[in-house]
């Protein structure tokens, strides 16, 4: 797992963030639970952010979130993360895991083809032919090696897993041990300190495997919703796409109000209501913050080669399009009710939003 | 006003020069209250000064008497005529809890022989009417405090220190110090906290709120004190208002109507009602968890084998088992619970889990899904369970409203429990015993005088016909603190439950004059039914009275017979309940009053002669409710004016559907026999009119009334099917909407019925009808229908004729 040097898309959060993690540890004052790299509050400065060490803040939202996910860390219970898709919960837990086992990099990634040797252990076939079962012939599985190390181990998209798989966890969150009986009676590996597993599902998405209430007992549940702050949603989306398109070498004039109308469209559509408690029907899509992120970005990106690097409402109303109109044909309906009612209202007052109106108006009579 | 600094306010709250002491403090606080106490026991005050209503003030000594047990409240109410003026509505609430820093006050005052004296300015003054409600009747809280929950100031302070909001920022930074020995400097950190939250305010804001006028009143209070106190003054307000009040200048008058006198009372209160209006701002939340809080801290309840945690979740879990046993979790669950409450609020560096920690450690141990929108079954079970049910008690001869201890005397003999707050069901059996009876008539009186009393789920419903057959009525009901605050406000119009419900009907029979509806005799003889069902004898006269005067000028027939319809039902159950005195009065007064009814009725009868097509509908509905009054064997009307009016509709030209209603009318009281009533309706139906659907419109007035009367005779049956033959099939399409409405009446049955007369009159079997029953929606069937008439001449057109014969 030496990948450090050579160059990757998207570095580990450990990699990324290695200054403020080693900020924090020089700092840190508190007592640290057995196994763990940092203290509990330590690890919640590396998360929610610490002005004083400057340390950055990289999860937006609920902050008593991030606390009770560290204290059922730091018990026997495994972490269970829940909510919509884009909501960030993949990018919490590899921040939960880089701030308390140092290492983000043990993961499992859920699918259906995810076999016990992902979650237990498998065989070098050529050394077990030659040796016979050794140690040495032995590929552990992330989640053994956390066992072995005392490290968090990530598990994502569990749900996705087959059930026979999900069952070896229980074993493993209850017993904290791992038989190996192929290299002795007594050969197990044992799970040292530090070792805890942080999965994430997403519940709504129909087709998976539902989770036994055996293994749901062993979790700690938490639910990460989107973001109802519209000043942190606006934060964390100029935050990211600085970063996008700071990092493809591109600068855009990407106005406040733009950026506004972004995220009272989604907030809106996102609550069935709009500020003023006006009640709309709400779309089925999924209208995460990083749908957002990635509308900003597309849209910054047009702007920026195809038109004169103003970003406008009609490029967001443009973009937009595609993330409403995924597959539902009651969405676009819904859509339409919106754009006729309230976004005609506020294009009266504001030039953005009747850019975005002019962009949006294709599409309802599209259908 | 200048930006006040924290510190040197901190510094200036104990001037022991002018002997002056002040404590700032938040409502329902348990700290505030345990340092408060400690702090009085140290300083001795020969005076001590309250942030109260000074016109609550000869309250405290009630409040003192031994056998009050809080939650309870100081109530005032408002005049009769500030309720009907806007704006001054509303009762003022001051409730009082056993961890209140004030009564706290109150308590170490008077056993340290000091003066107690309530500073605020009167609770029916202008300046507290002012304080920024909603809504109208929302209660009027002098201790309101929402600075405490939001503002610029707490968001920064929470943004800064971790905490999610103003409520978990005040646990975190002051109920976390409740056992630290240090008044002094408890004390001096809610004082700077304060005077940040101050500094941070608008004066605007609270010129406009009263605030202003209340802290100059309170300057003025502590001045007068100042002069003729003999020792150590302690003042004891909202911190709010304690940076304002430091610097009492001598100077300081008292603001205009500082000695409104008003109509204050010691209620009962619950901690349901309290926590209700700590949503308004009224001080800490939650009042069962902080009562805990308190518990621990006094020692009065000091378990040392647990911890209030431990207390609070166990106790939560064995609440579930025995309630909520869908919710209830494990022991393990349990278990994890503690731990991950206590790592939190090490995490949160408390020295113990406060009320957040709890929530947080049930959120993420016993909840084992996704939490949409942050409301969960068990969170909320969670939330009233630290609420708290308590009911606070007064002792027997508290000085009460003479209305709240005979209405309390009348439920306790009927046996209703007024045990707690806690809904409870009692099923009556209104008509066979007469205990039940009297229960019935006691629980609909206080559904007028205080209606969040009891309630009734099952009944029969007399004034809308519903289910006026049934026996038995089902209630539930609860002594709340809603409900003697209703009897309260009530006091004035009458010494029993009954008296007081006599006049409230009578005055809404006047708010019915004042709306303009005098004339209306439906909504009087609604009142009266209600008069009735509440047994008010007393008020029957003056009731009957006015409801005579709204028959004699009601001009509205459907208004008149639909009150004909409930008179008629009030005068089979007087009769029926003749033993009961308080019914005597109606079965005496009700035959003269319906008297004149139903000749109202008939006079306007004649008029229906000249009914407009649009009022066609309205006027049927009037002939089915007359037909619904007069299928009394033994009506106690008069009928033959009515009679005769019928008599004279039926030689007069009506609106085809109105002969109908006519016709059937006649039929039903026996006017005419069915074979003329068949006869004149296949007369109606093949009379000639220049659209063929208003024959058919004859038939719906029949159905609205007496449809058994086109079931049961086929001559009628025989008209219609000859008025179909008579029409094409495009006519009959056109008539297609007109006929589904007037078979709309039909109950199934009878439809049944009604076809296989057709069919057999048409030489049909019953496979036939069968194949019918499964007609698809009519506007396709017309449609299809049209379609294939179209087709077919298309076809005729186009010589292909041969396509329309049936193949071989």
């Amino acid at each position: 797992m030496e990948q450090r040097n050579t160059l990757q898309l998207r570095p580990s959060a450990e990699t990324r963030f290695a200054d403020e993690l080693a900020a924090l540890k020089a700092a840190d004052q508190g007592r640290r639970p057995p196994g763990w790299a940092l203290s509990a509050r330590a690890a919640r400065s590396f998360i929610l952010g610490d002005s004083k060490l400057s340390i950055r803040r990289k999860f937006y939202g609920d902050d008593a979130l991030v606390e009770r996910a560290l204290v059922a860390l730091m018990s026997e219970q495994g972490l269970m993360l829940v909510g919509e898709p884009g909501t960030a919960k993949s990018m919490l837990s590899e921040l939960l895991a880089a701030a308390i086992s140092g290492s983000s990099m043990l993961v499992v990634q859920g699918s259906t083809g995810v076999t016990e040797d992902h979650v237990r252990y498998g065989w070098n076939y050529a050394l077990l032919i030659a040796e016979g079962p050794t140690p040495r012939a032995l590929v552990p599985s992330p989640v053994m090696e956390a066992m072995r190390l005392g490290r968090v181990v990530r598990v994502e998209e569990l749900t996705r897993c087959p059930p026979e798989i999900q069952d070896v966890l229980i074993s493993v969150l209850s017993e904290k041990v791992m038989a190996v009986p192929e290299l002795g009676e007594s050969a197990s590996v044992y799970a040292a300190p530090g070792f805890s597993v942080i999965g994430t599902a997403n519940l709504r998405d129909r087709g998976v495997h539902e989770m036994s209430s055996a293994l749901k007992r062993r979790f700690n549940f938490e639910t990460v919703t989107p973001l109802t702050d519209p000043a942190l949603e606006t934060e964390l989306i100029r935050q990211e796409v600085d970063k996008r398109l700071g990092q493809a070498d591109i600068s855009v004039n990407f106005p406040d109000e733009v950026t506004d109308l972004l995220v009272t469209t989604f907030q809106d559509l996102r609550r069935g209501q709009t500020k003023d408690q006006v009640p709309l029907s709400k779309p089925s899509a999924v209208m995460s913050t990083a749908e957002a992120v990635n509308i900003a970005h597309a849209a910054a990106l047009e702007a920026a080669f195809l038109g004169n690097g103003d970003v406008g409402g009609g490029h967001i109303g443009r973009q937009l399009h595609g993330v409403i109109v995924k597959d539902n044909a009651e969405d676009v309906k819904k859509v339409r009710a919106y754009v006729d009612h309230i976004v005609k209202e506020r294009a009266r007052r504001s030039k953005v939003w009747s850019d975005f109106l002019g962009a949006v108006k294709p599409m309802k009579d599209e259908s | 006003m200048s930006v006040l600094d924290p510190a040197a306010t901190a510094l200036r709250l104990f001037d022991a020069e002018r002997n002056l002491h002040f404590f700032p403090i938040r409502h329902h606080s348990p700290a505030c209250a345990l340092h408060l106490r400690e702090a009085l026991r140290e300083i001795r005050p020969a005076a001590v000064l309250i942030e109260g209503p000074v016109d609550f003030e000869p309250l405290i000594g009630e409040l003192l008497a031994p056998g009050v047990v809080p939650p309870v409240a100081m109530v005032a109410l408002p005049d009769s005529e500030a309720r009907a003026e806007k704006g001054r509505g509303g009762t003022t609430y001051y409730p009082i809890c056993r961890h209140s820093p004030e009564y706290v006050a109150i308590q170490q005052a008077t056993e340290l022989g000091a003066t107690v004296r309530f500073i605020d300015l009167p609770s029916r003054h202008p300046a507290m009417l002012s304080d920024g409600r909603d809504r109208q009747d929302q209660p009027l809280l002098p201790m309101r405090e929402t600075m405490f929950d939001r503002g610029a100031y707490v968001e920064a302070m929470c943004a800064r220190s971790g905490f999610r909001d103003g409520l978990a920022l005040w646990d975190g930074l002051f109920e976390a110090r409740a056992r630290s020995t240090d008044w002094r400097g408890f004390f001096a950190s809610v004082g700077a906290y304060c005077s940040a939250l101050r500094a941070a305010s608008e004066p605007d804001e609270l010129q406009a709120d009263g605030t202003l006028a209340r802290e100059a009143m309170m300057r003025a209070c502590i001045h007068d004190t100042i002069a003729i106190a003999s020792g150590p003054i302690a003042v004891v307000t909202g911190g709010f208002h304690t940076p304002a009040l430091i610097d009492a200048k001598p100077e300081a008058p008292r603001p205009a109507g500082a000695t409104t006198r008003s109509n204050a009372w010691l209620i009962r209160y619950d901690f349901r009602a309290l926590d209700r209006l700590n949503g308004y701002g009224a001080g800490l939340p939650l009042p069962g968890f902080y009562e805990r809080v308190w518990e621990r801290l006094t020692g009065t309840h000091d378990d040392a084998n647990s911890s209030l945690t431990e207390e609070i979740l166990v106790g939560f879990r064995a609440h579930l088992i025995a309630n909520e046993p869908g919710l209830a979790f494990a022991f393990p669950t349990l278990r994890s619970m503690v731990e991950a409450a206590r790592r939190l609020a090490e995490l949160r560096g408390l020295s113990e889990p406060g009320r957040t920690e709890l929530f947080d450690a049930l959120r993420s141990s016993a909840i084992k899904e996704e939490i949409e929108v942050g409301a969960h079954p068990l969170l909320a079970a969670f939330t009233t369970y630290l609420q708290g049910d308590r009911l606070g008690d007064l002792p027997p001869g508290s000085r009460l409203p003479p209305l709240v201890e005979r209405a309390r005397g009348e439920a306790k003999s009927l046996g209703l429990s007024l045990e707690d707050a806690v809904p409870k069901t009692r099923e009556l059996d209104i008509y066979r015993k007469p205990r039940h009876g009297q229960t019935s008539r006691f629980l609909h009186a206080m559904r007028l005088v205080a209606p969040a009393f009891a309630q009734r789920n099952k009944g029969p419903d007399r004034v809308h016909g519903f289910r006026a057959d049934m026996l038995m009525e089902t209630w539930t009901y609860a002594w709340s603190p809603a409900v003697e605050a209703s009897l309260i406000e009530r006091a004035a119009d009458g010494e029993t439950v009954r008296d007081a419900a006599a006049t409230i009907l009578i005055r809404r029979l006047a708010d019915l004059e004042k709306d303009g509806q005098r004339n209306n005799a439906e909504a009087a003889f609604n009142l009266l039914s209600i008069a009735f069902d509440a047994g008010i004898g007393s008020a029957a006269d003056t009731l009957v009275a006015a409801v005579g005067v709204a028959v004699d000028e009601d001009t509205n027939l459907l208004r008149l017979t639909n009150a004909l319809v409930i008179g008629q039902a009030l005068n089979s159950r007087a009769k029926g309940m003749q033993s009961d005195t308080s019914i005597r009065a109606f079965a005496s007064l009700l035959p003269p009053l319906l008297d004149r009814l139903a000749r109202r009725i008939a006079e306007l009868l004649y008029d229906l002669a000249a009914v407009n097509a649009d009022n066609v509908g309205e006027a049927t509905g009037c002939l089915a409710a007359l037909a619904e009054a007069m299928a009394d064997p033994d009506p106690p009307f008069p009928t033959q004016p009515l009679r005769d009016a019928l008599q004279h509709l039926m030689t007069v030209q009506l609106d085809p559907q109105l002969t109908g209603a006519v016709i059937a009318l006649a039929a039903l009281i026996g006017l005419i026999d069915e074979a003329e009533a068949g006869q004149r309706l296949s007369a109606a139906l093949a009379g000639a009119f220049e659209r063929p659907g208003d024959a058919v419109r004859t038939l719906s007035g029949v159905m609205a009334l007496a449809p058994q009367l086109f079931v049961n005779d086929s001559s009628v049956i025989a008209a219609i099917d000859g008025l179909f033959g008579a029409v094409d099939d495009q006519g009959f399409l056109a008539l297609l909407p007109q006929l589904r409405m007037a078979f709309a009446e039909l109950s199934p049955h009878e439809t049944d019925r009604v076809a296989a007369v057709v069919a057999a009159a048409h030489g049909a079997g019953e496979d036939d009808i069968a194949i019918l029953q499964q007609v698809p929606d009519a506007r396709v069937l017309s449609e299809n229908l049209a379609l294939s008439e179209r087709l077919r001449s298309q076809w005729l057109q186009d010589g292909l004729a041969a396509w329309l014969e049936p193949s071989p």
